[in-house]
């Protein structure tokens, strides 16, 4: 009977739930998401799902950086049934709120379903699942903060707990919301205790405050830790969200050349309305602050906090619906202001319809790309997709068949640095962290070589030995490439794939036949380029390195190589110290021709001013994988420099790249 | 300078300019269009400001931003090479960042500039500006 009357209080909402619901549920429960590539992004996102299928478990037997709901949800019914779910509660949500802001039917549901086109056309359901988690709890924490006097610790406590909820599907969203709502909290003490911060009482309610808000999520959060315990995860777990901030180094690219897309100009243009309204509001017109002043600032603010996250690697497509909730918002003030000037109701929906269309199809903004198929009765996803992938790229099937003539039940095969699918295609054992991007740390990199040691084949692909960013694997993974190079032999080249079996006796890559079976990557391995790391190095650990004693010094290329020349001097642990008095000319590329028995190999990095130090470890040059005597190094182009070698003592082995 | 009384009726002409630009769209150069559509679109927002003085301000301030903004574009090497490259950790990650000499904190903090910068001009003419006046 209550609940009778409680949806006849709220028939609306419930009838918009319901056309959510089954509008998402046909969306997505009837369709699998088509991997029409083999390129990083969707090998990663099918290789997760493969995985999931299989019945491993996230953390404990992958690496994976997002929250549970996302793992399971295209291979687990009750996942997808509540991954359904929590859309419709976030798309609820914006509505009820939407609702309240506008208080007129017209706007209200012209706004919405221009926010649901506009997720269904450019964001994509994926992102909103994550993103609009962030922004749902932001409007929750603003209604209720700023539309009642006073918030009661059962409703903190409740946030808290759904806050928990959430931390067991989506990790990363629910710390965030978390974050945000400790900085409301404290904003609203401060707005409601501007003239006695300090005073005792109101401190010791905003420290109750703050400990009932804690108790709720520990018992939101608890049987999530506990399964995870149960499961032998929680270890491998904390480590991920520990070491969350070596993804923030590995993945960070250039963020201003590439920031004039439409989505990032989008982006920065709603930011900058919505900064100036709020510093408008604040400093120049101080007036009443209406509850969607205060959730256009959260917003902003969220927005602001993202872009962080866009800084580092560019997610711009996956934030604009955010942008164009807050332009909904700011539309809200300015039709305030527009209703003012007497304007009518029709011209201002009119205008809004318009501006609506002129963003979806003149902006430029990027449309979400995902395909899908209608799901087969027979075939899983991960079946059909297996199946795609398999007829488009035969090569992936060519090489398949090649080992499965030559390799053994329990013999493993990995891929290097990257392409998981072929874990797929043997269906077969695969390792923590399935390529070396995820592994640039090098505690991943043992963990990755720890599976290499049990695996009889490698194959390799000649078109992603700089797996991301056009960064070499000579640079990024030069542990597990060196590891390669000293234990396995090349079998075969099909395509762009080479196959490398495991090495019976200890074979020296550089002088085995084996190597001719290809060119391209003999020379990827003896024609370096390392860049800025040896400028790095000279100039962070250069003060330490000298407190040791060289073990030899020369003041020219000559002396040093007469030195080389009647000497045996081995690369084994041997660090080169460069320093460059002179150059012939500045901002140019300095290379160094190094000759061992016949062979040569040629390091080149970026050198730009006089009087800079470079660091060369010998040991991660690929020809000097395997330790051998130097014969002569020649220095291009000419210059005047000192040149010191050392012996790399333990610190130098445990700091020096 | 519009009277308030005439803004309705303007308001129907604007809709009626507003909706041909976009009919215009299908037929001219869409970089011209696009310009011309987002200076037309954001006619009505002149409509925000109604003081004078304000007006001058913002016109000031965020052309200084404008300024800002292609100074830094032009001189984008130059305020890089301001910015230490990174080290190479323990954990001796190579990223992007360590492989080409890019700074790490470089696109944040011209980020914060760039997008604080009218703020604090606003705050700076509240705190400065108004603050001369009540003393007048």
């Amino acid at each position: 009977m209550k609940i009778v009357n409680i949806l006849k209080k709220n028939v609306e909402y419930a009838c918009v739930s319901i056309f959510i619901y089954s509008y998402l549920y046909i969306k997505i429960a009837y369709y699998c998401r088509l991997f029409t590539s083999i390129d990083f992004d969707s090998q990663a996102l099918f290789m997760w799902d493969y995985i999931a299928s299989k019945g491993y478990f996230p953390y404990r037997d992958v690496y994976y950086p997002y929250g549970t709901l996302y793992f399971f949800k295209n291979t687990n019914t009750f996942f997808n049934l509540l991954f359904i779910f929590v859309l419709s509660a976030l798309f609820l949500s914006i509505f009820v709120y939407l609702k309240k802001l506008w208080r007129n039917f017209y706007f209200t549901y012209g706004t919405f379903i221009s926010f649901l086109v506009f997720v269904d056309v450019f964001t994509g359901y994926d992102t909103f699942g994550r993103y609009g988690v962030l922004m749902s709890f932001i409007l929750v924490y603003t209604s209720i903060f700023f539309q009642k006097n006073y918030v009661s610790s059962k409703i903190i406590f409740l946030i808290g707990l759904l806050n928990g909820f959430v931390f067991s599907l989506l990790y990363d969203q629910a710390l965030y919301s978390v974050v945000f709502f400790v900085l409301i909290l404290l904003i609203d003490y401060f707005l409601a205790n501007r003239r006695a911060i300090l005073n005792k009482n109101n401190v010791c309610n905003l420290g109750r405050k703050i400990i009932v808000f804690w108790c709720g999520i520990s018992i939101g959060t608890l049987p999530f830790l506990i399964f995870l315990y149960l499961s032998n995860s929680l270890h491998q777990f904390v480590l991920n969200i520990t070491t969350v901030q070596d993804l923030t180094i590995y993945a960070k690219t250039p963020f201003f050349p590439y920031s004039t897309t439409p989505d990032n100009l989008f982006t920065y243009a709603v930011l900058l309305v919505g900064l100036f309204y709020i510093t408008h509001k604040i400093f120049l017109k101080p007036s009443f602050y209406s509850n969607n002043f205060y959730t256009i600032l959260y917003l902003i603010l969220a927005l602001l906090f993202l872009e962080q996250k866009n800084i580092i690697r560019s997610i711009s497509g996956q934030l604009t619906f955010i942008s164009f909730f807050v332009l909904i918002l700011l539309g809200h003030e300015f039709y305030k202001l527009l209703i003012k000037y007497k304007i009518s109701s029709i011209y201002i929906g009119i205008y809004y319809l318009v501006v609506f269309i002129i963003l979806a199809n003149v902006t430029g903004l990027e449309k979400n790309s995902s395909n899908f198929i209608k799901r087969n009765n027979s075939l899983t996803c991960v079946e059909e997709n297996r199946n795609f992938l398999t007829s488009k790229y035969k090569q992936l099937t060519e090489v398949k068949n090649f080992i499965n003539v030559i390799k053994k039940t329990n013999e493993n095969v990995y891929s290097y640095p990257g392409n998981p699918v072929f874990y797929i295609v043997f269906d077969s054992p695969f390792p923590y962290y399935f390529s070396t991007y995820e592994a640039s740390p090098q505690y991943a990199q043992e963990k990755r070589i720890d599976f290499l040691k049990k695996s009889k084949y490698v194959v390799v692909d000649l078109s992603t030995l700089a797996i991301q960013d056009n960064v070499p694997e000579y640079t990024r993974s030069s542990k597990e490439l060196k590891f390669l190079i000293n234990s396995f032999h090349l079998l075969k080249k099909i395509k762009n794939f080479l196959i490398f079996e495991r090495n019976k006796t200890d074979i020296d890559f550089f002088t085995d036949s084996s190597r001719f079976l290809s060119p391209e990557l003999n020379r990827y391995l003896l024609k370096i380029n390392l860049m800025a790391i040896p400028r790095s190095e000279g100039i962070y650990k250069s003060q330490k390195m000298k407190e040791e004693k060289a073990r030899f010094n020369f003041n020219s290329e000559i002396t040093m190589n007469e030195y080389l020349r009647s000497n045996r001097v081995n690369s084994h642990d041997l660090l080169m110290y460069l320093h460059v008095k002179k150059m012939s000319k500045k901002n140019q590329n300095t290379s160094l021709l190094i000759a061992s028995n016949g062979i040569q190999t040629q390091v080149s990095f970026v050198t730009n001013q006089n009087d800079q130090n470079y660091i060369l470890n010998f040991s991660d040059i690929p020809l000097f994988f395997k330790d051998r005597y130097i014969d002569n190094v020649t220095i291009n182009p000419e210059g005047l420099y000192d040149i010191s070698f050392y012996n790399r003592n333990q610190w130098q082995q445990n700091h020096i790249w | 300078m519009i009277k308030k009384k005439s803004i309705p009726a303007c308001f129907k002409y604007y809709l009626v300019i507003l909706i041909a630009a976009f009919i215009l769209s299908f037929i001219i150069p869409q970089s011209i269009v696009k310009v011309t559509l987002f200076i037309v679109l954001g006619i009505p927002l002149l409509l925000l400001i109604d003081q004078i003085e304000a007006k001058v301000f913002l016109f000031y301030n965020y052309s200084l931003w404008v300024m800002l903004v292609l100074f830094m574009g032009l001189k984008f090497r130059e305020l890089r090479k301001l910015f230490p490259i990174p080290k190479i950790d323990d954990n001796r990650i190579i990223g992007f960042v360590h492989y080409n000499g890019y700074p790490m904190y470089f696109d944040t903090v011209i980020f914060l500039v760039l997008l604080l910068c009218p703020i604090l001009m606003i705050v700076l003419y509240k705190l400065i500006y108004k603050n001369l006046l009540k003393n007048t």
